[in-house]
């Protein structure tokens, strides 16, 4: 009975201890803005501005070229988290802008997309999920 | 039966693990530069992106070096008054009528990096109908009367603006040069650069179907220009991060491209400038500035054998520029001034996701008038020098939730003084009340229907009419009967931005 019993339990802690990155799974689900690893940390409000296009420049001059993730569920936990509205709404901010100021519209593409480009050249932002961070890309914050 | 069990307890630990391995195996280092063993995870559409993402170089600026977008704006009005005389028949038709507002394209280069042109082009036509001119004359053959719709309907801007043959407005149209973010020029023709709604352009965006009034020339006399053409120096400089100083610079000619001519005549200028400071903090977006222009214009007054206005039967001034003998020509000049304060603030993350934004502008707007001088030799005296004033203001509330439907309501104000001799306003102040709802269908389209009261008092004042001898001396005549001038107009609109 004891040798079931620690059975059972070793069984059991070694699964708990795999699946439990299950949570840590979570957090690396959480989308995070990216730019250029030679690019200057930006604060929360400029990466809502930028997301916003109010803000169109670099801190140290050139345009910004923002790069919005076709993945639609990415996409409205970022506007979410880090915007403070949907992503309908960012949408519709951007033909705001559009608009008024005949910026065009950001691409939507793939996170794959985005990180290519964010590492290759730093006139872009983006944003993917945390786990697909490495060391050709930083978080913008 | 312990074997059993210690069977059982195996076989659902190795269940849980290889459920714990696949997920994490789903999260796998996605590919990278160096692990085109990943590329194999990818989809046909993925792969087709890093080969796209492949010929991005670090110098290239991905994006489209041509672009055409712009808007169009469709709408049905009822425009609702008592009395025929109504200073509102001048402005809009009584009865209910659909029109094509608005069908403007914008036209964007980026020539270079660093380097954009921009074009706004608005087509214009009549879409009430347009009177053909037709003149009446007696046997002298003294042309009495002449009926003309010189006005194109209102568009959401509510411009009453002078019929254009060709029906092609240019609304901007510049070079610019943006490399920096805090110090970008533009040459060319641009929107005058004050308080908020009048660089909030475009039927889509702006959230009322109505734009206040003041965005607009409040009196004909009162030159605040809607565009200029000139250079603008502008920019936005970001101040620690939560700030955002937005500026602009200028020095124009002063009044649109239409009016250009004239003002090249005499070589004057305006100059103004325009400073906004944008603040994000605890979930509330500031928006505080304002804005100051001062520009000299001159026009061409004309000075006919019989007075230029006329009473008809119906009550109504009836204006005859084209029917009368011409006596002289004067050069008028005026100094005109604005200034102006603007403030937007919105309040986000409120209950229901929604935001509350509170918005208003003020602008004092004067002119004075400088000497006239004649341009032939006449025996009527010339014009007196006269200052005149206009007041406006607004104040909104709108209330947005989930991005899409957002009730508002505005209140309006003008008051002007000393009126212009040659500039008959029947009604010293208005009072505009303003409530609708507006509803993104999707973020490019929306629909919009409100109602708007406008009280113009009655007119209480009296109009200044010439002599006979066609000179604008100043005297009055007290009209003979008071007309209510309030009226109510309801209106709806599907606009898109393409």
């Amino acid at each position: 009975m004891k040798l079931i019993k620690l059975a059972l339990l070793a069984s059991l802690a070694l699964s708990l201890a795999l699946t439990g990155g299950t949570a840590q799974t979570n957090a690396e689900d959480d989308v995070v803005p990216i730019i250029h690893p030679s690019q200057p940390a930006l604060t929360p409000v400029q990466v809502k501005w930028i997301f916003l296009g109010d803000m169109t420049y670099w801190p140290g001059g050139g345009q910004i070229r923002v790069l919005i993730n076709n993945d639609t569920e990415a996409y409205e936990n970022f506007t979410r988290k880090y915007l403070g509205v949907s992503a309908r709404q960012t949408d519709t901010q951007w033909v705001y802008r559009q608009i008024r100021d005949g910026l065009v519209q950001p691409r939507k593409v793939s996170s794959v997309v985005i990180k290519m480009m964010v590492s290759r050249s730093k006139i872009f932002i983006g944003f993917i999920r945390r786990s697909q961070l490495d060391k050709t890309v930083k978080v913008a914050l | 039966m312990k074997i059993a069990m210690v069977a059982w307890a195996t076989a659902a630990s190795l269940l849980l693990m290889s459920t714990g391995l696949a997920a994490q195996k789903k999260k796998q280092a996605p590919f990278t530069k160096d692990n085109t063993n990943a590329m194999d995870d990818l989809t046909a559409d993925e792969k087709k992106g890093v080969r796209i993402a492949d010929e991005v170089t670090a110098n290239d600026i991905e994006e489209k070096r041509f672009n055409i977008s712009g808007f169009v704006d469709f709408q049905y009005q009822n425009a609702l008054y008592n009395d025929s005389r109504n200073i509102a028949t001048t402005y809009m038709k009584k009865n209910k009528h659909f029109s094509l507002n608005n069908l403007n394209l914008y036209f964007k280069f980026m020539i270079d990096p660093g380097w954009d042109v921009f074009n706004e082009i608005r087509f214009m036509f009549a879409p009430t109908g347009i009177k053909t001119a037709k003149a009446t004359q007696n046997a002298s053959g003294l042309i009495l009367n002449i009926k003309m719709s010189p006005f194109e309907n209102s568009g959401y801007d509510n411009q009453v603006v002078a019929f254009r043959y060709g029906s092609i407005s240019i609304e901007r149209s510049y070079i610019e040069w943006n490399h920096f973010g805090f110090f970008q020029v533009r040459g060319g023709q641009f929107f005058t650069p004050v308080g908020i709604w009048s660089q909030d352009h475009g039927a889509p965006v702006v959230t009322s179907i109505r734009v206040p009034v003041t965005s607009n020339n409040v009196l004909p006399a009162i030159g605040m220009p809607v565009s200029q053409t000139g250079l603008e120096l502008f920019g936005k400089v970001n101040a620690g991060g939560m700030v955002q100083i937005d500026y602009a610079a200028y020095v124009s000619n002063g009044q649109s491209i239409a009016q250009s001519v004239d003002d090249e005549a005499d070589g004057s200028w305006a100059v103004g400038a325009f400073l906004n400071m944008k603040m994000s903090w605890s979930r509330v977006d500031w928006n505080i500035g304002g804005s100051g222009y001062r520009g000299r214009r001159s026009d061409i007054y004309s000075e006919y054998s019989i007075p230029m206005y006329l009473i008809t039967s119906g009550g109504s001034l009836d204006l005859m520029p084209y029917a009368l003998k011409q006596l002289d020509e004067y050069n008028h000049y005026q100094l005109d001034y604005f200034a102006c304060a603007h403030m937007k603030l919105t309040f986000t993350g409120l209950p229901g996701n929604s935001a509350i934004t509170l918005q208003g502008e003020y602008i004092h707007q004067w002119v004075n008038e400088l000497n006239a001088g004649k341009l032939r030799s006449s025996l009527t005296l010339p014009i007196r020098a006269l200052r005149y004033m206009a007041d406006t203001l607004y104040g909104q509330i709108e209330w947005n939730f989930l991005g899409i439907v957002t009730p508002y309501f505005r209140f309006e104000y003008m008051v002007h003084g000393n009126r212009h001799v040659q500039y008959q306003m029947l009604y010293n102040s208005m009072k505009y009340y303003l409530g609708g709802l507006n509803i993104k269908i999707t973020p490019r389209v929306v629909f919009k229907a409100e109602f708007g009261y406008a009280d113009l008092g009655t007119s209480k004042n009296i109009a200044l009419i010439p002599d006979l001898s066609g000179v604008f001396t100043g005297s009055a005549v007290a009209l003979p009967f008071r007309r209510d001038n309030d009226f109510k107009i309801i209106q709806a609109s599907i606009s898109a931005a393409f």
